[in-house]
């Protein structure tokens, strides 16, 4: 044999991948190989059923009233809600933000599972939630507890409260996997004038938003 | 000789015409492969994305078709080139995997096995350019209805069939009204 048990799966991978025009084919007959969704082209293709089920989990509304371990909630297509909050619940997803009071008016996002047309099991919760992607307005370098301008593509301002518990991206020297986000704490960020980044966090005092995470984008005109 | 020749005439169309309608079946997810791969200059990604696989398309017609078995398996090695050459720029930028080949669809195989394939294909080509130089072999043509040209046939009208229907409206505005109340615009 020329071949050991490695290289027999060696070759065999690379025979698939001989055929890997098969699988896609067959995709494109079943549908479901089309255009994102959220690219303005579209989605022709049903949902897959998982995706459906696993947007079923969610529910967006606004907190009417609060109560003990639970909110009255006014979601969307469901009319008003009793959001419960077991203990396990978890908030913001631990992150800093977390600790900050409901309001009155809040959004809220929530996944969990419907006991019964009223009443709403909360597993996760998201208050105020803000995603924003904009340019940098001045050059700065950022520590923790700073303010960042940003403007988006509608010209619209955002003001960026940065804390020592916002994620951002590592420097390149720390060689940590792609992707990989680390708090801001004992770091400086060097931001430029122009430069888009991704921000996501907590809206507060409907002005400023308390940045969770923030990540930088890829610069398209740029190589 | 003229049954591999035809073998590889009818493999190269079925690949390529596959791989061009994968691509026109979502333009975004190709460019997107371009993007992260990194082994093109960003302004040429909107150029490329559309030329790739409008080349790919015609090589695989010529191919089905037999009309200039030369002009097909010249396009063919001229492709198969350039893919290699993709990939192995992209092997060197790290052991990233989805090549945008086949749209949203491309497997995901890892950098070695990638650059296999790709090398196999490469060398299956110029095996097929060679024969189709040769005398023996331009007289044999892949029949127009061989079952590689019906399949692509078939499969491309599924595919604008399915581009072609209308949209389905959902009722979006619910986020709106919602947005509203909350004092959001």
């Amino acid at each position: 044999m020329l071949l050991n048990g490695s290289g027999t799966k060696f070759a065999l991978k690379v025979a698939v991948g001989m055929f890997e025009f098969v699988p896609a084919a067959w995709q494109l007959i079943r549908g479901n190989a089309g255009p994102h969704p959220g690219l303005g082209q579209a989605s022709l293709a049903p949902p897959d059923s998982v995706e459906v089920e696993e947007l079923e989990k969610y529910r967006l509304g606004v907190v009417l009233d609060i109560r003990a371990s639970e909110l009255l909630v006014q979601v969307m297509g469901k009319g008003e809600l009793r959001f419960v909050l077991s203990t396990e619940a978890i908030v913001w997803d631990d992150r800093w933000v977390k600790d900050i009071p409901l309001r009155v008016g809040d959004r809220v996002l929530a996944r969990g599972s419907e006991r019964d047309e009223t009443v709403f099991e909360v597993t996760q919760l998201y208050v105020n939630m803000v995603d924003v992607v904009g340019a940098v307005l001045t050059d700065q370098a950022v520590r923790g507890s700073s303010q960042v301008e940003l403007q988006d593509q509608r010209g619209e301002k955002h003001a960026v409260i940065l804390d020592d518990r916002t994620m951002v991206l590592p420097s390149p020297d720390e060689e940590l996997p792609y992707g990989t986000l680390v708090p801001l704490a004992g770091r400086v960020a060097a931001l430029d004038k122009g430069q888009p980044v991704h921000v996501i966090g907590r809206l507060w005092r409907d002005a400023l938003v308390l940045a969770v995470t923030l990540d930088v984008v890829a610069r398209l005109e740029n190589d | 000789m003229g049954t591999l020749f035809l073998l590889s005439q009818g493999y190269f169309a079925a690949v390529l015409g596959v791989a061009a309608l994968a691509k026109f079946n979502n333009l975004s997810a190709f460019s997107d492969a371009l993007r992260k791969q990194r082994t093109v200059p960003s302004r040429f990604i909107p150029m490329l994305s559309i030329l790739v696989p409008a080349v790919e398309a015609v090589t695989a017609l010529f191919l089905v078709i037999g009309l200039f078995p030369l002009v097909g398996a010249g396009s063919c090695l001229f492709l198969c080139t350039c893919f290699f050459i993709a990939k192995v720029l992209a092997a060197r930028r790290g052991p990233t995997a989805d090549c945008g080949c086949f749209g949203a669809s491309s497997a995901k195989a890892g950098a070695v096995e990638a650059l296999t394939v790709s090398f196999v294909l490469l060398a299956v080509s110029l095996l097929a350019f060679g024969l189709a130089a040769s005398n023996s072999a331009t007289d044999n043509r892949l029949p127009v209805l061989s079952p590689v040209g019906v399949g692509l046939a078939l499969l491309a009208g599924v595919v604008i069939a399915r581009r072609l229907r209308l949209p389905v409206q959902s009722s979006s505005n619910d986020h709106m009204e919602l947005a509203k109340e909350a004092g959001h615009p």
